[in-house]
């Protein structure tokens, strides 16, 4: 009995609170903006707390913040690290079947030499480089020059019997046809100087920062990253800058391939071929006196006998 | 001892609430509702309410604690017998 009166004075209780709490909401909803003032009023020390927690310069709230700043940036790059470590073993994937696809196709695997870099544009006019290894090694004018496995740099332009000059693409004035992917579009690329080169497209191609710009003249050829797009609704076309992926200063050593990596253009091809017909067709020592005697005296007889 | 463990209870879910920590403020509404008396959370959610200009729309957070204290004084009394 005594049981029953409790719970029943409970339930009456709860209901009590039910029914105040509903009735002040329903004041509430009637008059909010003095709810507002009043819920401001009495929040006004947690506020303030709270904004001095998030924008005060004190000790105590700036050690609170960069200890979330950094637990927040370890997570971000632990996660980074696991998507670069999936991507890794797929970067390997695609090489091992790269070369193996290659060997199929019958590919021959182009020798390189490895060359240090002795004087850089501290001493040398910018955009050159002096190799230690020259002509007696095997370095041809006009080879390609890499850092890494395929990222090309520039040409060999001078070579003497144990030192070379290199020339970078990034050289004021030196041009040569790009293929930039991502937009999947070939546009020439020009030597901008101090270490950075310019693709320059029409406006409209959707070129961004990190797109890869490839040498298809030299196997294998990337060059390197876009790293800033200048791109002015005023000017007909835009601008996207490459720099290489090590800096010049920090260049230590670079391989120089052969020539015969170096694709030629269909009109060096042509000239070359006519310039091969007409040192093969010209027959030296000859006179046209001498022809035209020799063919009478041959053909007379055999017109006879005929 | 307990008035202190209430005192920091309740200004922890304040401030979880503040911050929208969720899983912070179930956690601390729910050892708050168990140890000590639910309905004071009603209170503070209204005042959340008001402060957010809640009261000009909907006061969602008042409705979800006086359900709340519905919802565990049901529950409370079964708990408690079930410890005995």
């Amino acid at each position: 009995m005594r049981v029953q009166s409790r719970h029943n004075s409970s339930r009456k209780s709860i209901a009590r609170w039910v029914v105040l709490s509903v009735l002040v909401v329903l004041i509430g909803l009637a008059l909010p903006k003095v709810f507002s003032i009043t819920a401001a009023v009495i929040m006004y020390p947690i506020h303030s707390a709270d904004v001095w927690l998030k924008e005060s310069s004190s000790l105590f709230p700036m050690m609170v913040r960069d200890r979330l700043y950094f637990q927040n940036k370890i997570q971000e790059l632990e996660n980074e690290l696991v998507i670069a470590g999936g991507l890794n073993v797929t970067q390997q994937r695609l090489l091992e079947e790269n070369l193996r696809l290659r060997q199929l196709l019958g590919a021959k695997e182009e020798s390189r030499i490895l060359a240090a870099v002795i004087a850089r544009p501290d001493e040398l006019p910018y955009d050159f480089l002096q190799i230690d290894r020259g002509s007696d090694h095997g370095v041809e004018v006009g080879s390609p020059v890499f850092i890494g496995d395929d990222v090309v740099i520039g040409l060999v332009v001078h070579t003497a019997t144990d030192y070379s000059f290199v020339e970078l693409f990034t050289t004021s004035g030196f041009e040569t046809s790009t293929f930039i992917s991502g937009p999947n579009v070939v546009a020439t690329m020009e030597g901008y100087g101090g270490g950075v080169a310019r693709v320059r497209v029409p406006q409209g191609i959707p070129i961004t920062v990190g797109n890869l710009v490839y040498l298809p003249s030299v196997e294998p050829g990337v060059f390197g990253r876009i790293s800033y797009v200048e791109n002015l609704p005023t000017q007909p076309e835009q601008y996207g800058y490459i720099t290489p992926e090590i800096s010049i200063s920090s260049l230590f050593q670079v391989s120089v391939g052969k020539q015969s990596q170096i694709a030629h253009s269909a009109t060096e091809i042509d000239s070359h071929i006519l310039e091969l017909m007409k040192s093969e067709l010209l027959v030296k020592g000859l006179t046209v006196g001498e022809i035209g005697t020799s063919t009478k005296a041959s053909s007379t007889p055999e017109s006879e006998s005929i | 001892m307990s008035i202190f463990l209430a005192i920091l209870l309740y200004l922890i879910i304040t401030v979880s609430v503040l911050h929208n920590w969720i899983i912070l403020t179930l956690l601390a509404g729910l050892v708050f509702s168990l140890r000590y008396q639910s309905y004071a959370l009603v209170p503070l959610a209204i005042i959340i309410d008001g402060y957010y200009g809640a009261f000009y729309t909907f006061p969602v957070l008042s409705v979800i604690a006086i359900a709340w204290y519905l919802f565990i004084e049901f529950f409370k009394p079964k708990l408690t017998t079930t410890r005995d």
